[in-house]
């Protein structure tokens, strides 16, 4: 059956119900097209059909009339209405076309349908493809022959049939008119359902001062007539009562009423209404003399729709006097001047203002008197009325009198009927109610029972309309106090049809809802085999939008997911639309419906329930692919990849390159060098530390950099909200990822998928197979590749957190959140989610360097004499297949430069920072060297490493370093280069040599005698003095350095100093050594060594102070440039005494002091203020001779500075020299004249002699110096040279 | 008899919901039937289209909503004397909220009342012995007792809208305000 039933017009009864069969093969769409041919001529005069020979259904008797024809291609069960066809004949189907596309005899066609068929009463057949001129077919009246889809003569084939109908009905009609009619109760028996109305008491809402009255029930609804005549039934002393009384006349009458009932049935159907009429007017007229209640309200309803149908042909008639009588009414000149809002609801007296008929009190009525009263009404004249108000009102009273049926046994009315009843009443009232007056449209459609298309808006009734909307609703809901549960489904299915459109019309849309749902909850109990098609979905589809299902779309939008709607109601009819769909089997709603509900209202489903509906309809849905797509967008968590086994443990960026620009490498090679900052620049010391590595190595080695071939494992995070689990299948990379690399399937496959457990959020890892490297940007996976329960595979975005908003945020915020909404339209954006990505590079195969086992050396370690080098060996070989290295590089660093601490020189005098700095660069630059160092190295190739350790500038606690080889491939694009290192550690162990035990420099007075010619320092400085006549014995100081051997053998060593080559000296084993060497003294003014900034190894430290003052300063780096001086002229090399070829030499800088003050101005000539020339006439004297001292005294630096004062002393010194003290001013060995000392003018050259006695033999030595005047420390400046005074004892012969 | 009382908001979203059921003496507990306890909210939920009809309504027609088939009874709605909802800003008092039974479905018969800001206080009245089947007893509601539950139930609603934490449309949690009203209705409803 087809469950989209029509809505029962209120003329029904006046319509053919006539059934078109296909017959042949028929496509459904040409087979509905020729129907709908057929169906333009529902409607035919009575004129255009030949005549027929009965007087009550010839066409002839009212013209005027019309046929209508009911054509409908869904069949009927018509046995279990049997019961009714004695009551209401028209519910039977008389009519029978048969639609024959094919050329199969006539006979055979007809025999079928009579066969099939055998309850109606005229068959037809229609050939479509035109019947062959045959002289059989075309005697047969009902055989017709057209062409579809474009039929010529097909109103006159409808006539035709029309014609074979009423010659038909003539004959069934006259198998009736000896037939005492029963009444469908007394035919069905037990088995007719009884109307049992579930009706309220008016007094659901008392006062409890209210005293509930006995209210008259049974005479509410009464006319005065009835009142009348009611009293009339009550006295039994009546005589007319008497007379009906006397069952013999009563059944006949009874039956006479029938009959005449029946007959008007039969008249509407043929379409003689007027006839018709009148056959129901007597009818009334005697069954409600009779009381029987049942089949006068069928008569009743008879006239309506005689009146209807008269109106509708516009045809004039007089509304018979009884109904007049049982329904007063007004005239439409009373009407007009009351007020048009009337609730006809109720033919009360009360509310219906009283019309000079209706007001006779009925208590006071004799009967005699009423009769004269009935006797007083005539027939109104149609104009005069308001048809709907009476057709209302005849309503209510054929309502009136079917429920008064229902204490009878037999004569009940069955519920179908009374239900049939007030739908027609109904869908007649929203005819009426959709236009302003009872026009010649509404008519129209009532007789072709159209449902009013919600026509007009409903906004607040103004009165204007026939029926208000209030008056429509309590009408309608009537049929909801109906016990509906023991109607037919299709009854039921009508009853709610139309309840729901009735209340979409008048915009109350959740009645229809709640309609829907019950129509919904009455087919999911029913058993019948429903017809399902594609437009009852509409159905559902109201009931989701009515409860706000279908909008929702929690996915998507937060605003949907907070949303506070009703949910258990919306579950619950959620729930409903899917048994029905089930039922149905309509895979493709059940399985929008079915994720709709799992995924908007998993929270409210319990485990059983969730796991029933995955069972029953996920699950089938999923079998039959109308589920195509895995529901829960936010399945795929949070990703990541994990590298595995690496080949060195520990060390993790062995095996996965740096990756570089070329353009980096190169720089950051020239910044290794010498590392150094942009001096220009401000000094940042947050920037300093971190800036040079930068440099260094570019790019951070991150966790998702992976090597083509490397063992990989990639781990997701797959969240599963629902009560049951979840089965994956597949989890996959989307195909451009694919290219690069891909996740082992044998680990998740269709027969072994992974089970995700019931609300659980697991992380799963897959091993990865990394295929091809990517470009140095890198690839980024926003989304991968999943399938869930063999769902073909779909791509899913990484989602890394939910957007939760407070509520109250969510306030705040609506109004730009709602700007924001257009943009996340556009862009596509989820809200409710922050969608993650995870961006890897993977690189391609690397080339492996491998040191061979082949090193002179064992287990790394080395001993080394200091001041030697040594050459260690060492092979590496290209280990991979198919890469080459393009690129390698070498550096070292020793464990001095790591143990350095990065702030070291914060703490320095700029000397023994110079110092420090000094000593480590030479050790990174010049202790470790690869001296065959390859440029690059073909796969496979190996090569042997030459690397020079020299220990002479290394200080003694270098004890290792280790050797760095970077080396790399470029990248396929040449723009990056791929760096990886490899460390091999040394361990080193000085053995010390020779040592600078100590220094000290003196100054050079005494002349030398030739004869100590063999000392080689003396020949050097004599043959200087020679060779240059300005050159004198005061020019020179001698250095004095004691070697220490430490070493276990005796070894030879010579000096050069300039110049200046010493001898080769032996020192044995632990043996020292004092060593003299000329230097020549450093003239002060040619070198201005206080002026001369100690320089920086490292350039760019800014905001270092000394602390100290200029004097200071002056002072230190006159001390600086003299050990500069001398350590730069100075050099050792020694061999030793066994092996000869074993030579080293000596880093004097490892071992000298810094100078002090004495050997600074010993050996820098000319760096005091003045010059003391001290002469004497003779050198050597006797006791008692005079001695005259002759002092010089000149400013060197010509210009009088302020610090210098002008006045100096001057005083001269007497020093034995055996023992070297200075002698007391007082003393009985040198007498003097006077004071020793002067004052003097400093601006000026100046002389001043001193006379000395000596008195005692001795060596003297006597010098002069410069002090100040005011200070108590004598000592200004003493002048190295000195004169050797020598006094005999005088020789007495 | 039992009753299913709601509290409705702007859309269409319960923000309360219990069922009163009464315990008289040794007798089990007569709430409604399985099958009403799950139509309850549909019946409720489309009783709405009728308040919000008469919400709106300059002349309440109350009357014909309630009462279709009987006029002649003699009790009167307060609603038809002072004049529907729309007119209760004249009107001091809160009468005119009350709409009295607006709707029925069954046996079952439906009040309501609205408050100022919308919100709409609906209630279905089972029968006594209602198992869902057909009875033919009918509701009988004491009116006054009614209006005067409804009248302080919404003054328990305004004591919640006051509360700061509470945000207007959302449901109401609170256990006191379930407490209170389960008093009210013993009370009033269930005497």
């Amino acid at each position: 059956m087809d469950i989209v039933a029509k809505y029962p017009s209120y003329v029904s009864p006046v319509r053919i119900k006539t059934l078109i069969v296909p017959i042949g093969k028929w496509k459904r769409k040409d087979f509905i097209n020729a129907v709908n041919n057929i169906k333009e001529y529902s409607e035919i005069r009575l004129l255009d059909i030949t005549p027929i020979d009965s007087s009550l259904f010839t066409p002839q008797g009212f013209p005027n009339g019309q046929l209508l024809f009911d054509f409908d291609i869904v069949g009927h069960n018509d046995s279990s209405e049997l019961f009714l066809y004695d009551f209401q004949p028209f519910r039977k189907t008389f009519v029978i076309i048969g639609l024959v596309n094919d050329n199969s005899p006539i006979n055979q066609n007809l025999q079928i349908l009579k066969e099939k068929y055998p309850t109606a009463i005229s068959t037809n057949l229609i050939y479509s493809n035109g019947l062959e001129e045959d002289s059989e077919s075309k005697s047969l009246p009902n055989i017709f022959s057209t062409k579809f889809p474009t039929p010529k003569n097909l109103e006159t084939i409808v006539c035709d049939i029309g014609h074979n109908f009423l010659e038909a009905l003539s004959h069934y009609y006259s198998s009736y008119r000896h037939v005492t009619l029963r009444s469908p109760g007394a035919i069905g028996g037990n088995s007719i359902s009884k109307t049992v109305i579930n009706r309220y008491g008016p007094n659901t809402l008392v006062n409890p001062t209210d005293i509930q009255k006995p209210t008259l029930n049974s005479s509410k609804r009464m006319s005065s007539f009835e009142m009348t005549t009611n009293s009339i039934k009550r006295s039994a002393s009546l005589k007319l009562a008497n007379t009906l009384s006397t069952s013999d006349g009563r059944t006949q009458q009874k039956s006479k009423g029938r009959q005449l009932k029946i007959l008007g049935n039969f008249q509407l159907l043929a379409g003689r209404y007027s006839d018709a009429l009148t056959s129901f007017t007597e009818s009334v007229i005697l069954l409600y003399k009779l009381r029987d209640f049942l089949w006068l309200a069928s008569a009743i309803d008879g006239i309506a729709i005689c009146f209807l149908s008269l109106s509708y042909l516009d045809i004039p008639f007089q509304v018979p006097e009884i109904i007049n009588l049982l329904c007063p009414l007004q005239t439409v000149d009373t009407i007009d001047s009351t007020k048009p809002h009337i609730p006809p609801t109720t033919p009360n007296t009360k509310s219906v203002p009283r019309t000079s008929v209706s007001a006779i009190p009925s208590q006071m009525q004799s009967p005699r008197n009423s009769i004269n009263v009935t006797a007083s009404f005539l027939d109104i004249d149609v104009t005069t009325i308001n048809l709907p108000h009476l057709v209302r009102k005849m309503a209510e009273k054929i309502l009136y009198y079917y429920e008064l049926t229902l204490s009878s046994n037999s004569e009940y009315v069955p519920n179908i009927v009374y239900c049939n009843f007030v739908l027609k009443t109904l869908t007649f009232m929203i005819a009426c109610h959709n236009a302003e007056n009872f026009s010649p449209e509404i008519l129209e459609r009532i007789v072709h029972h159209q449902f009013a298309h919600t026509a007009t808006s409903f906004g607040f009734d103004d009165g204007e309309n026939e029926f208000s909307r209030e008056d429509i609703y309590m009408f309608a809901i009537r049929l909801l106090e109906l016990q509906l549960d023991n109607l037919p489904i299709e009854s039921q299915v009508t009853v709610y049809m139309t309840l729901a459109h009735t209340f979409k019309t008048f915009g109350f849309e959740r009645k229809q809802a709640l309609v829907l749902r019950l129509l919904l909850t009455v087919l999911s109990s029913s058993s019948e085999q429903i017809f399902w098609s594609e437009s009852h979905r509409t159905i559902i589809e109201d009931i989701l939008d009515i409860y706000g299902i279908s909008t929702r779309d929690s996915d998507m939008h937060i605003s949907d997911a907070s949303e506070r709607t009703w949910f258990i109601l919306q579950k619950n009819a959620l729930n409903l639309c899917l048994l029905i769909v089930k039922k149905f089997s309509d895979t493709e709603l059940m399985s929008k419906l079915a994720l709709k509900l799992i995924s908007n209202f998993t929270h409210m489903l319990t485990a059983s329930e969730q796991s029933s509906l995955f069972i029953d309809y996920i699950q089938p849905c999923i079998y039959n692919g109308s589920i195509s797509n895995y529901w829960d967008p936010f399945i795929i968590r949070n990703c990541s990849f994990q590298r595995l086994e690496f080949d060195e443990p520990g060390t993790q960026s062995a095996k996965l390159p740096v990756e570089a620009a070329i353009s980096d490498i190169n720089k950051s090679v020239i910044k290794d060098a010498n590392e150094q900052m942009k001096t220009d620049e401000v000094f940042n010391p947050f920037r300093t530390s971190s800036s040079k590595k930068v440099k260094f190595a570019p790019t951070k080695v991150s966790d998702n950099t992976l090597l083509v071939g490397d063992k990989a494992e990639f781990t997701c995070t797959l969240q599963n909200p629902f009560k049951f689990d979840l089965n994956i299948s597949k989890l996959q990379f989307p195909p451009n990822i694919l290219e690069y690399c891909e996740l082992k399937d044998i680990y998740l496959s269709k027969t072994n998928p992974y089970v995700l457990r019931a609300e659980s959020m697991k992380e799963i890892t897959i091993p990865v197979i990394l295929k091809n490297a990517t470009s140095n940007d890198g690839i980024t996976i926003d989304r991968l590749s999943l399938s869930v329960f063999e769902l073909p595979s779909e791509e899913f975005k990484i989602v890394n957190s939910e957007v939760c908003i407070l509520p109250l945020d969510y306030e705040q915020n609506d109004a730009s959140k709602r700007k924001n909404n257009e943009l996340v339209l556009k862009s596509s954006i989820n809200e409710r989610c922050k969608y993650g990505s995870l961006h890897i590079k993977i690189f391609p195969e690397q080339p492996q360097l491998q040191i061979m086992n082949k090193s002179n050396i064992v287990e790394n370690s080395l001993m080394i004499l200091d001041g030697t080098k040594t050459k260690i060996t060492l092979n590496i070989r290209n280990k991979s297949l198919n890469c080459p290295i393009d690129y390698i590089m070498f550096h070292s660093i020793s464990n001095v430069e790591k143990e350095t601490k990065s702030d070291y020189w914060k703490k320095f005098k700029p000397d023994e920072l110079f110092a420090v700095e000094k000593q480590m660069n030479m050790l990174k630059t010049s202790s470790i060297k690869v001296l065959n160092a390859p440029k690059s190295l073909k796969p496979g190739e190996d090569v042997q490493l030459e690397i020079e350790v020299d220990v002479t500038h290394a200080p003694f606690d270098f004890t290792e370093f280790i050797l760095s080889i970077k080396y790399g491939m470029a990248a396929s694009d040449s723009n990056h280069i791929y760096i990886k290192v490899l460390e091999i550690p040394y361990e080193i162990t000085i053995q010390k040599t020779v040592e600078i035990a100590n220094l000290d420099i003196i100054p050079l007075n005494e002349n030398i005698s030739c004869d100590s010619s063999s000392v080689d320092w003396i020949d050097f400085i004599q043959s200087k003095i020679k060779d240059y006549p300005n050159c004198n014995i005061h020019d020179f100081v001698l250095l004095l350095l004691d070697f220490r051997n430490s070493w276990l053998d005796g070894l030879h060593l010579q000096v050069h100093f300039e110049d200046f080559v010493s001898k080769k000296y032996l020192i044995e084993a632990s043996h020292t050594l004092r060593m003299i060497i000329p230097v020549k003294k450093i003239e002060f003014s040619k070198k201005g060594f206080g002026k001369k900034q100690i320089p920086h190894v490292v350039e760019g430290r800014q905001f270092i102070q000394s602390g100290l003052n200029l004097e200071q300063e002056t002072e230190l780096r006159e001390a600086f440039w003299c050990r500069e001086y001398i350590l730069e002229k100075l050099s050792c090399h020694w061999n030793f005494f066994h092996d000869s070829n074993l030579i080293g030499s000596v880093d004097f800088r490892k071992f000298l002091e810094k100078f002090d003050s004495k050997m600074v101005s010993t050996i820098y000539k000319g760096k005091s203020l003045f010059t003391v020339k001290l002469t004497c006439d003779n050198t050597t004297v006797s006791i008692g001779a005079n001695l005259k001292l002759t002092v010089h005294l000149e400013n060197t630096r010509k210009i009088a500075s302020d610090d210098i004062p002008l006045q100096r002393k001057l005083n001269i010194w007497i020093i034995d020299h055996k023992t070297s003290k200075i002698l007391p001013r007082s003393n009985g060995r040198i007498l003097y004249n006077g004071t020793l000392s002067k004052t003097v003018s400093t601006d000026k050259p100046f002389s001043a002699e001193f006379v000395l006695l000596p008195v005692e033999p001795g060596t003297y030595e006597i010098c002069a110096a410069v002090a100040r005047l005011d200070s108590q420390d004598p000592l200004l400046h003493f002048d190295s040279e000195s004169i050797i005074l020598t006094v005999n004892r005088p020789v007495f012969e | 008899m039992p009753q299913y009382f709601a509290i409705i908001g702007h859309k269409d979203n319960p923000i309360y919901e219990a069922e009163f059921s009464i315990q008289q003496g040794n007798q089990k507990n007569l709430g409604f039937s399985q099958e009403l306890k799950e139509m309850n909210p549909f019946i409720l939920h489309a009783s709405l289209d009728i308040i919000e009809d008469l919400q709106w309504q300059v002349v309440p027609s109350n009357s014909q909503y309630t009462n279709g088939n009987n006029s002649d009874n003699g009790s009167n709605f307060s609603i038809s004397s002072t004049g529907g909802f729309l007119r209760s800003k004249t009107v001091n008092n809160t009468d005119n909220c009350y709409l009295g039974k607006v709707d029925h479905f069954y046996g079952l018969a439906i009040t309501a009342y609205i408050s100022y800001g919308g919100m709409k206080f609906v209630m279905i009245h089972g029968t006594s012995n209602s198992g869902g089947s057909n009875t033919s007893a009918s509701v009988v509601i004491d009116d006054s007792a009614c209006r005067s539950f409804y009248q302080e139930i919404h003054e328990l609603y305004i004591k919640t809208l006051m509360n700061p934490f509470y945000r207007a449309g959302d449901p109401i949690s609170s256990p006191v305000f379930d407490s209170r009203v389960r008093s009210l209705a013993r009370k009033y409803l269930n005497k």
